[in-house]
């Protein structure tokens, strides 16, 4: 069991230090659009003084690591996680090449197994009610532009 | 008498058939969504919103202002019968709501709920119907630096009130701001922080970072979670008639939650959330003996009821009178319109006046279709609630999918939504609140447009900002939440 506060200090401070990593980039980023002056603001002007603004509160929660209150919202569960992201990796990859229907069946298959409870053809049953679902709604009743099935 | 005209046209719009139909596919949807815990109103919204983009405007934002208040009275259904809030502004109705339930009096519990729900519904949109037009009014003498300070107000307070850190919360706006600033700077045309990728060009489109963050990334951090609680309840139709007693306790704390929820409603930062809470704790300290609450009273379930559905209406006021949202969802109802060409603010009420009185009438509708959807459909919900969540999140992950893809039909903008999505839990774990982003990401772009104007119109004196008087005390007001909340801050931390 590792102890709290030492969780808490250290995301915070990986918080803090993300915040003013990513915050100097857009400050620099901005900086090089012209920052102007007051009367005719450059498209660096907004961005740069929200760098600014973002950098010291960086810097207060690095700062203030242990002292800040956190509450961790969440926890990562590595399974569902990774399911998850690969299912859409692949929904992105087959939808341009075999069509919505191929990929919605794939997405929701791979990410239904994500839960480990879920048994293979509860997922596949999931996999075909939720094809059905997307064809009838984005297809038949929206008629969107996108082809269901494309053989390659 | 302009008023009841404008009304009727309002009513004869909302009722034709078209428009009763996205507004019952609203409610609808929001009650099932708000009912599903974790699960809430801006969820709902983010994932149907592409499918509006074939509807008329009207019914569009007919259908996902449904979604919204519908959201509200599906939340109290799984606190009462769970003691699982459906959303955040329901959470507090768990305490007196399940104690009704193991008590054997669920069912006059959601009924009370239902009518406390209509009723303060019925008093937000009553309000908005009255003081939209004169603020309105009051708006169109707004200058740059008036909006610009409004803005910052809005922000403020989205970031100062509520739970969590206001330095991470203020974090959340300042990277939500720059996110809204991605894309092509419109007086100039420099392409701002897009890498040379053509797909940046116009920017971090609304849906996708709404999906992202929200959607994608409460699917990440609950998929897998333990089992949750079935229910095995029946609600009979029969069980749910209160006692004359149970009327009378409720009528007093159902108008006081009512006026309580309608004001904070309609203030930025404030929400159903925080007008649920402080009804509750209202009630407890006016009441003879506060230790009953807790115990599963009626009112300590009708006054945050009340409360937090007349707040979800009022809160259209600063978001259609003076196209300033004051929370992340009235922020997405504002991208809707934008998305459907329709420019926010105050010209809104007589440019598009058509648009907003049907829209207002279609909010009383609503609320009558959900009083039939809670009362005897209820036991539909209750079944419904069955559905085990590891069948509903690949559901909820095939929607964005396919909903994001049909956006600009880009494989792009899918990968846009996981990275976000991926942020999005990222700042979760970290206790950093996602509303406040979005906040940043739809007001950013608008301050900026009207601080340069500002300063342009003053030859670069930004002490305009402090002698325009509606401006300056804005001003004061945010400065009074920033001085209140450090002083807080540094209070709680020691």
């Amino acid at each position: 069991m590792v102890d709290e506060p030492l969780v808490k200090s250290w995301t915070n401070a990986v918080t803090g230090l993300l915040t003013v990593l990513v915050c100097l980039f857009f400050l620099i980023g901005a900086v090089s659009y012209g920052i102007g002056s007051v009367a005719r603001m450059g498209p660096g002007f907004f961005p740069a003084s929200l760098g600014v603004i973002g950098l010291v509160l960086g810097l207060t929660i690095l700062v203030n690591a242990v002292r800040e209150p956190f509450h961790s919202a969440t926890q990562l569960r590595i399974r569902p996680f990774t399911f998850i992201l690969v299912s859409v990796i692949l929904f992105a990859l087959v939808v341009e090449s075999s069509g919505l229907i191929p990929a919605i069946a794939l997405a929701g298959f791979v990410s239904a197994l994500g839960d480990s409870r879920t048994k293979i053809w509860e997922a596949l049953a999931l996999a075909v009610f939720l094809s059905a679902g997307v064809y009838l709604v984005f297809l038949q009743l929206l008629a969107l532009p996108i082809r269901a099935i494309a053989f390659v | 008498m302009e008023l009841f005209g404008n009304l009727v046209d309002g009513f004869s719009q909302a009722l034709s058939l078209n428009n009763l139909l996205y507004c019952f596919i609203g409610v609808t949807v929001g009650t099932f969504v708000g009912a599903l815990p974790g699960i809430g109103s801006i969820i709902g919204i983010t994932v149907l919103l592409p499918t509006t983009f074939y509807l008329e405007p009207a019914a569009a934002l007919v259908m996902l202002a449904g979604i919204y208040y519908g959201g509200e009275y599906g939340g109290s259904i799984s606190s009462i019968l769970l003691n699982l809030p459906g959303s955040a502004s329901t959470a507090i109705t768990c305490l007196d709501g399940n104690q009704m339930t193991k008590k054997g009096r669920a069912g006059v519990a959601l009924f009370i709920t239902a009518i406390a729900s209509f009723t303060g519904g019925s008093i937000g949109i009553l309000l908005l119907i009255f003081f939209s037009p004169a603020l309105a009014d009051l708006a169109l003498r707004f200058g740059p630096a008036d909006y610009f300070s409004v803005m910052f107000l809005g922000l403020i307070a989205s970031a100062t009130i509520g739970q969590s850190s206001p330095v991470k919360n203020t974090v959340s706006v300042v990277i939500g701001v720059l996110l809204g600033l991605v894309g092509t700077d419109v007086n100039t045309g420099i392409q701002r922080f897009t890498f040379g990728s053509i797909n940046l060009y116009d920017g971090i489109d609304l849906i996708v970072l709404a999906m992202g963050i929200f959607g994608f990334a409460e699917i990440l951090s609950t998929a897998g979670s333990s089992a949750q609680d079935n229910i095995r309840q029946k609600v009979r139709l029969r069980e749910m008639v209160p006692t004359r007693q149970d009327l009378r306790d409720g009528v007093r704390p159902a108008a006081r939650g009512s006026v309580i929820g309608s004001a904070l409603g309609a203030l930025p930062g404030t929400g159903p959330t925080i007008a649920a809470f402080s009804a509750y704790t209202v009630e407890k300290k006016l009441a003879r003996d506060p230790s009953r609450f807790g115990t599963g009273i009626i009112e300590g379930v009708v006054a945050p009821e009340a409360s937090n559905n007349a707040a979800a209406q009022t809160a259209f006021i600063p978001t259609l009178t003076l196209g300033i949202p004051g929370s992340a969802t009235m922020a997405l109802i504002l991208g809707a319109l934008m998305i459907h060409g329709i420019p926010p603010g105050p010209a809104l009420m007589s440019e598009n006046a058509d648009l907003f009185w049907a829209l207002v009438a279609s909010f009383w509708i609503g609320n009558i279709l959900l009083l039939v959807l809670n009362i005897p459909l209820v036991g539909l919900w209750i079944r419904l609630l069955a559905i085990p969540y590891r069948f509903l999140f690949p559901t909820i992950i095939c929607l964005v999918c396919a909903g994001v893809y049909s956006i600009g039909l880009s494989a792009f903008d899918i990968f846009m939504v996981m990275g976000l999505g991926v942020l999005g839990f990222g700042m979760r774990f970290a206790g950093i609140s996602a509303a406040p982003m979005l906040m940043g990401f739809i007001l950013g772009p608008l301050m900026e447009e009207h601080l340069r104007r500002a300063t342009l119109l003053s030859y670069g004196d930004l002490g305009t900002f402090f002698r325009e008087p509606i401006s300056a005390s804005v001003l004061a007001a945010s400065a009074l939440m920033i001085g209140w909340s450090l002083w807080k801050w540094i209070r709680r931390s020691r």
